[in-house]
């Protein structure tokens, strides 16, 4: 064999944290806990003839490193090649063709001109992605009028969040989705007779749980990691939450994020269209993973989703997501919502769950 | 104005995405599709005369024409036919004239495109995969030994000689799906049993030498630039004829790859020879690292190369567009 290289594949990507690594393949969509040491070792072999620059520096674990190249190797995330130069990294280019991607409008109690404001505001930004909140009290006409406003604009999908009432709205629910196929989901929460529901439509979840204020928001899990190309190379340079995201509260105001307190304008009185397109607005966007304090040290730091409203300090900007039970430091997992630490944090923003 | 030319009902991400980067980038741009000409009963004409040949329906305010499809013409005047009281050949007889008849409208059609920047240009595109590889070859390019032939005995010879061959459609690759079946035209590897249990000679067909994979390669080609992307298509049996054929769990690995410069010198003499200003060239890198082409497809699928590779392909596209409409 003259294949003397050991590469891994382009779009699997090593990330080396405190005390582990982590190899995220962007294309198949899996992580993979490697230690750290064989992490250093794969970013410094290179194009390097793989088995002479074991034996120049990594002579006394040559046995480990091997199995895992078989490892890595067995599992399609690298292969041995002897012309390494011709298969180059890939660019970490990102952008996107839209001046605000995403939007969470907080419906519950806005007026029809405001709904009308909002909806021609996102189109003219191309917005793609809308999250509709309600916590206690759902809106039927509210959803039909944003709806009915958003047809034959850039906006792709439409995830809906609305308290179960009574079994009523779940025809409700499916009557919206037939009418408007950009709605992805709904989303019935509060709801105590999942059991006893069936026969679903499948853009209907139902859950239990109360979502019933903003503060259900912002919790860290590694099931909602996003192991993507894109989210990777978006969180090389910016907030993974806040980047290219508009909020518009309950009250009208014009936020990043409705949990966040700075208000940069509401839409009784300013436009929207400007407020978002002005540079502090979009401050918090580029505030990306390497400058946050712990994360930074995380090798989940660029498929991981972020917060900047809940932080363990929250009088440092730059803190750690607060609902987040990862110690990169240890490399576990505990619930965050446990540590005793986290207590009178969680008082500070008033968070009971 | 840009002018976006696609068959309406085709429903493609790809090109929901490059509408996204000219939104974004304030362009200027409508669509057009042979409905416009042949189902949506508005009226048209183009006259030749002293004054030469124009055009009832002006696209001159389009200087850059994105041209992606324009019309399928296997559901035309589809009423008629059902009416039709007449013989099975007669009936496949007309269809075949009246899509040659199309064909010759459509060529007059995109006449009135003018001086327009086109990408590709529409006259171009229906390129003759033989030729393709005759002039590869004659650029100094490798390409698969091949060979039309309706005989038995030169195919046992043919296959005695490379141990595997393969054979494709002269034309486009397709498939006619069935209420239960699905059945293809589309590259297959031949086995020296199946080729022995063919009558002595059998409808012409296309056959090629098994060309040995190391990996393949797609390469948007746009303008002179070349975005190359390596297919590791030998690590799954499922895929190794062909990679159209998807393994879904656990999809090829795709990423970018870079092309000796003397190979790229030659692709983009064949490119020039085609007039051929955008395309997708698929090439095999052979064990012994040869680069065999197979085949360039003008109108091509680019977002299967430009995602995996972040190269950001609808936006180099939406751009090209644009710069040429000034
Ligand atoms: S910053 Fe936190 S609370 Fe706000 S939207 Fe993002 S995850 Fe949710
Ligand atoms: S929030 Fe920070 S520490 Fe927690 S998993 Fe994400 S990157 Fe790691």
């Amino acid at each position: 064999m003259n294949k003397m290289t050991f590469k891994l594949f382009a779009n699997c990507k090593i990330v080396i944290g405190a005390k582990n690594a982590s190899i995220c393949d962007l294309q198949r969509g899996n992580i993979y806990s490697i230690p750290k040491e064989l992490g250093a070792f794969l970013l410094k072999s290179k194009n390097k003839k793989t088995l002479r620059f074991i034996e120049d520096k990594f002579k006394n674990d040559k046995e480990t490193i091997l199995e895992y190249l078989a490892y890595l190797e067995k599992n399609e995330i690298g292969f041995w090649t002897d012309e390494p130069e011709r298969f180059p990294e890939l660019n970490t280019e990102w952008k996107s063709p839209e001046q605000i991607n995403n939007a969470i409008i907080e419906l519950e109690k806005l007026e029809e001109n405001e709904i009308i404001k909002i909806v021609v505001a996102l189109k003219n930004l191309l917005c793609k992605h809308i999250e509709l909140r309600f916590y206690k009290n759902n809106s039927l006409d509210r959803i039909d009028l944003f709806m009915r406003l958003s047809i034959n604009s850039t906006i792709r999908s439409v995830i809906i969040y609305i308290p179960y009432s009574s079994s009523l709205i779940l025809n409700n629910a499916n009557d919206l989705i037939v009418k408007y196929p950009q709605i992805s989901f709904i989303i019935l929460h509060s709801c105590d007779k999942i059991d006893l529901i069936k026969n679903l439509n499948p853009k209907i979840k139902l859950t239990s749980r109360k979502i019933d204020s903003r503060h259900h928001c912002g919790t860290i899990d590694p099931k909602l990691f996003s192991i993507k190309l894109p989210v990777f190379m978006e969180s090389l340079k910016f907030n993974s939450c806040l980047n290219k995201k508009l909020s518009i509260d309950i009250n009208g105001d014009i936020k990043n994020c409705p949990s966040m307190p700075k208000s940069y304008g509401n839409i009784k009185t300013d436009d929207i269209e400007t407020t978002a397109s002005s540079n502090v607005f979009k401050k918090s966007w580029s505030i990306h993973k390497d400058l946050i304090s712990t994360c930074k040290d995380c090798e989940f730091k660029y498929v991981c989703t972020d917060c900047r409203a809940y932080l363990e300090d929250p009088k440092n900007q730059l803190s750690k997501p607060l609902k987040c039970g990862y110690d990169p430091y240890k490399g576990v997992w505990e619930n965050w919502s446990k540590n005793p630490l986290k207590q009178k944090v969680k008082e500070y923003y008033h968070i009971e769950l | 104005m840009i002018l976006i030319c696609k068959e309406y009902k085709e429903d493609n991400q790809s090109h929901e995405d490059v509408i996204d980067w000219l939104l974004y980038r304030n362009a200027n741009f409508s669509f057009l599709s042979g409905k416009d000409y042949y189902q949506n009963g508005e009226p048209w004409c183009i006259q030749l005369d002293d004054l030469g040949q124009r055009t009832s329906r002006s696209l001159k305010n389009y200087k850059s024409i994105w041209f992606r499809g324009f019309l399928r013409h296997r559901n035309h005047l589809m009423s008629t036919f059902g009416n039709l009281e007449t013989t099975n050949d007669n009936i496949s007889e007309l269809r075949w004239r009246i899509g040659q008849e199309i064909l010759k409208t459509n060529s007059q059609i995109f006449d009135s495109f003018g001086d327009a920047y086109t990408l590709p240009n529409p006259k171009n595109i229906k390129i003759d995969k033989f030729d393709t590889l005759r002039i590869a070859k004659q650029f100094g390019i490798e390409t698969p030994i091949s060979i039309i032939t309706n005989s038995r005995e030169k195919l046992v010879t043919f296959i005695s000689l490379h141990k595997r061959i393969i054979t494709k459609p002269l034309y486009e690759t397709v498939y006619f799906k069935e209420e239960t079946k699905t059945a293809f035209f589309k590259t297959e590897i031949l086995d020296l049993e199946t080729v022995t249990s063919l009558p002595e000679t059998f409808f012409p067909s296309f056959f090629q030498a098994y060309v040995e994979k190391d990996i393949e390669l797609r390469i948007f080609y746009i303008e002179g630039e070349f975005y190359p992307m390596a297919i590791f298509s030998q690590l799954d049996p499922k895929t190794k004829t062909d990679f159209r054929n998807y393994n879904e769990e656990k999809p090829n690995r795709n990423v970018p790859y870079i092309l000796p410069d003397d190979l790229q010198k030659k692709l983009d003499q064949l490119m020039n020879k085609l007039k051929l200003n955008t395309g997708s060239i698929d090439l095999i890198k052979t064990p012994d690292k040869k680069y065999v082409f197979l085949e360039v497809n003008p109108t091509g699928q680019f977002g299967f190369t430009s995602k995996p590779c972040n190269y950001y392909l609808e936006d180099i596209i939406a751009q090209t567009l644009i710069k040429n409409d000034q």
